[in-house]
């Protein structure tokens, strides 16, 4: 008979640290599983991941938290996409919502209508039918309707927050559930001479700590994996150059804006991220073509709020462990591996390591099975979102800089020529099942950066051309009613999850 | 033949039977005339209802089918009166030795606390208290009972159901709304001309007529004028000709080696029809122009592929010969704790999986541990419950047909 795994040992705190605990937390209950989180006030927080995708409402729901109160405690907004200026030329900017562009018209999608309108000269932008993007522009926001055939449906959003109030929440969240909170530093690692499995952490000097599952969420360092178990990382910069990044939080400034904003800079870009309490600021650049220096000072110069902290580096290299789970040991968070914040898919990355640990959870034997199946699904992940981040620097026309001009000119994996093929063919795309980004997505960033549709599907014709156009029109016409009797953004966070702490004022 | 960045104008589908009425039906609705033309052409020596004609097969068909009767907006009277039509909850894969195995449209019991009903049933199985797992499957028993509901109410495992019908009746029906579409059957096939880069630019009937075409659906099961040289052996779309199916080759037509023993289609019941109507729902998504663009042509071909090792790794399973890698890792991974591995493009179930998982005497060595949670009285009463609501429910459903 198996040996039912009794102790879980988390390393480290922050968003990956306490989301884990609060979902196993959750799962195992108090009585037979004791888990345990081990943080340092004396290491920081990354932070990371502020803005979030939709998928992040699904954990919540999971752990049975109230979403309001979530807003009020993390200071959180809402978020409707990432509004992209810059990128595909100087002076440009698109929107890349959540939720879907038009309505499908007899079974075929819409954006085959729209490549046929814009053939006709007609010319419009995605952006026009798109619910999400039209509503953040407007500075609206409303929860989606759950009644059927409402236009309302189409809004899809996430949310802004602070990652060191989430965690806080979180942390509340685990602890009520038995989760017990250790004050230290892992000191040293003691590995089973035999097996290499991990037997248990030396904490503060003086406290030995056994356990049966470790989680490793100490974040770049990767504490248990990379420094006890040596698990190796698949380096990515050649494809995203991108290796620093110098953050700050500012003062709000202007209206609540219900979507993250990224501008494309000399050697990066730049990201700004709508808090109730506070802005947050960064410019993630490569160090190959700009230094530190002159990149904090084009940021500072870049923002347009008072600062509250003094700017923040951090350095990282995009890639993955090549191996999440490693002997008894689960990487999860930056420990597992980093993708630029460009589409927010951190948390998520958090969020998918840990849903499948829960559908694969093993007992004290870790089955090697079990440890193939997770680093395979996870292996897949990481693969299918580098190539969307790949997206958006080899598709630029930008040929201002030397960064610039390297990432449009840089070889690619296959995977992302094929899919950039077909789409610049005619605007086809297939989803591998579990693949985050869709359509939608990819067509958004795409032609949002000026990559121009061969064609689209020839069965358009089965309508008139003056259908095509009337149907469009009246798509656009319905989509800019809706959006005129939402709320503000404001409004409705007023109304519904304002946080107690003023504006300006630091958590 | 049109000129090229033009789209195809002119279909031919070659075959005949429900495989040929069921793709020219389906394109018929999807490409009307008169913008459109859809011609179906038979083998040679042979009419396009010869095979339904001789003899009284049943044909059974997926879920997915009821979205091809949605679309050509066929109504259940008609399947029933035409077609013969029996919903159905499943099919039974016949094994080599002649046993059957029932692949469920429907799942086992209902989730709980972040873990799959199995793992419960398992548990509750090595505990030595367990009904067999079929009775907490409600496709399975109201297959069984021959009885019928549209949807499975809240509170009890989600079901979903295909057909069954007679394979002339529904090849006729098929026909029928294919002809009154606008689609024209022309004869028997004699021969293919192509030009120059190997497009199939007419057909050649028996008579000596001859049609131009845009494109060849090849859906025969002997003829397979599709192969290319670099696809030989296997069914797929080269140049404007796509090949759903099996048979020889006819090698002297794109003058490639003869490959006698092509790819065959798993045997599974429902597969076949499934794989023509997944064939269409991909032709239509990657619909080309006169220029074939290899990237569409490639992605069709990639998404066949996988489609069909997916359904070679049940056939294997069925057969008890477990090869392959996915095939491996799925037996591997579900004989350690239960769980079953979805892949890319997957065309069964989870549920039907684990029937045949369960047929093939594989069984996990141990389940998952989240269950432990629940009491042991508990687990038992739960289960007996969950038994005894279904029965109930079953036996006040009416009867199928």
């Amino acid at each position: 008979m198996s040996e039912l795994i009794e102790n879980i040992i988390i390393v480290g705190g922050g968003s990956a640290g306490w989301m884990t605990a609060a979902a196993l937390s959750k799962l195992t209950g108090k009585a037979d599983v004791s888990i345990t989180l081990i943080e340092s006030e004396d290491i920081g927080t990354v932070g990371v991941g502020e803005a979030t995708i939709p998928h992040i409402a699904q954990f919540n729901q999971f752990l049975g938290i109230d979403e309001d109160q979530f807003v009020r405690e993390t200071q959180a907004t809402f978020k409707l996409g990432i509004d992209f200026i810059d990128w595909g030329q100087k002076g440009e900017k698109y929107f890349h919502p959540f939720g879907t562009h038009g309505f499908d018209l007899e079974g075929i999608s819409f954006h085959h209508y729209w490549a046929k309108l814009n053939e006709l000269g007609e010319k419009s932008r995605l952006d026009d039918y798109s619910l999400n993007a039209l509503a953040a522009h407007a500075g609206k926001f409303i929860r989606p309707k759950p009644e059927h055939g409402s236009v309302l449906n189409k809004l899809a959003y996430a949310f802004h927050f602070d990652a060191v109030l989430y965690a806080r929440f979180l942390r509340k969240y685990a602890e009520a559930r038995g989760v017990k909170r250790i004050e230290g530093l892992v000191q040293d690692v003691k590995l089973n001479a035999e097996t290499g499995f991990i037997e248990e952490l030396h904490v503060n000097e003086d406290r030995k700590l056994a356990g049966d599952l470790f989680i490793d969420c100490s974040g770049f360092r990767g504490v248990l994996i990379e420094q006890a178990l040596k698990a190796g990382y698949d380096d990515w910069s050649h494809y995203l150059p991108v290796d620093r990044a110098v953050a700050v939080t500012t003062e709000r400034m202007g209206p609540l804006m219900p979507y993250t904003q990224s501008t494309a800079r000399e050697a990066g870009w730049q990201w700004k991220i709508p808090l109730q309490h506070r802005t947050g600021n960064g410019y993630v650049y490569s160090s190959k073509f700009i230094d530190s220096e002159q990149a904090e000072t084009d940021f500072r110069s870049a923002l347009d709020g008072k600062l509250l902290k003094e700017p923040k580096h951090l350095r990282f290299v995009t890639g993955r462990r090549r191996k999440f789970w490693d002997k008894n040991c689960v990487a999860i968070g930056l420990s597992a591996g980093f993708m630029e914040p460009l589409e927010s898919t951190s948390l998520h990355l958090i969020q998918t390591g840990i849903s499948k640990l829960i559908a694969l959870f093993p007992d004290k034997t870790m089955p090697k099975v079990e440890r193939d199946e997770y680093n395979r699904l996870l292996s897949d992940d990481y693969l299918h979102i580098r190539d969307f981040l790949i997206l958006h620097y080899k598709v630029t026309r930008r040929n201002d800089t030397a960064f610039w001009d390297y990432v449009r000119e840089m070889d690619v994996p296959d995977s992302f020529v094929r899919k950039l093929e077909l789409l610049n063919s005619r605007g086809r795309f297939f989803k591998y099942d579990a693949e985050l980004f869709d359509l939608v997505s990819w067509l958004a960033v795409a032609v949002g950066q000026g990559a121009e549709l061969g064609g689209y599907n020839p069965m358009v014709e089965g309508l008139s051309d003056a259908n095509i156009q009337k149907s469009l029109l009246n798509m656009r016409n319905l989509l800019s009613k809706t959006v005129a009797v939402m709320p503000e953004h404001q409004a409705f966070i007023d109304k519904f999850c304002r946080a107690d702490i003023a504006p300006h004022q630091e958590a | 033949m049109t000129t090229q960045n033009e789209p195809i104008r002119k279909i031919i589908v070659v075959g005949q039977g429900l495989r040929v009425w069921l793709v020219a039906s389906y394109l018929s609705a999807r490409f009307p005339a008169p913008r459109y033309t859809i011609k179906v052409i038979s083998e040679k020596n042979k009419s396009d209802m010869a095979e339904e004609i001789a003899g009284d097969d049943i044909v059974h068909t997926r879920p997915n089918i009821r979205r091809l009767h949605q679309l050509l907006q066929i109504t259940e009277r008609e399947l029933q009166m035409e077609a013969k039509a029996r919903p159905v909850f499943g099919v039974e894969a016949v094994k080599a030795d002649g046993a059957r195995v029932l692949l469920p449209y429907g799942g086992y019991g209902l989730d709980q606390a972040g873990a799959e009903f199995f793992q419960y049933w398992r548990r509750a199985d090595i505990e030595g208290m367990a009904l067999p797992l079929k009775r907490f499957n409600l496709a399975i028993r109201l297959h069984e009972e021959g009885k019928f509901i549209n949807k499975a109410p809240a509170g009890f495992p989600p079901v979903d159901y295909g057909y069954q019908f007679s394979r002339p009746g529904y090849s006729g029906l098929l026909k029928r709304y294919a002809i009154n579409n606008g689609v024209e059957y022309l004869g028997a096939f004699e021969s293919v001309n192509t030009r120059q880069d190997n497009l199939l630019v007419s057909q050649v009937l028996a008579e000596g007529n001859i049609f131009d075409c845009d494109m060849v659906i090849d859906v025969t099961t002997t003829l397979n004028i599709a192969e290319g040289s670099n696809r030989s052996g296997q069914t797929g779309w080269v140049g404007n000709c796509l090949s759903i199916g099996r048979g020889p080759c006819i090698p002297e037509v794109l003058g490639i080696p003869e490959v006698p023993d092509i790819l065959g289609v798993p045997d599974i019941p429902g597969v076949e029809v499934y794989m023509l109507q997944s064939a269409m729902d991909r032709f239509v998504a990657l619909l080309p122009d006169m220029n074939f663009h290899a990237c569409e042509i490639n992605e069709y071909n990639r998404l066949a592929d996988a489609e069909l090792a997916r359904i070679e790794d049940m056939a294997d399973l069925l057969a008890s010969n477990i090869k392959g890698k996915a095939l491996q890792r799925k037996v591997d991974v579900f004989q350690a704790r239960g769980r079953i591995v979805s892949e890319d493009y997957e065309v069964f179930s989870k549920a039907e999986w684990l029937a045949a998982f369960m047929d093939a005497g594989i069984l996990p060595e141990y389940y998952d541990r989240l269950v432990d949670r629940a009491d042991t009285t508990e687990l038992q009463a739960w289960l007996k419950q969950f038994d005894s609501a279904l029965c109930r429910f079953v036996e006040n459903s009416s009867v199928s047909g």
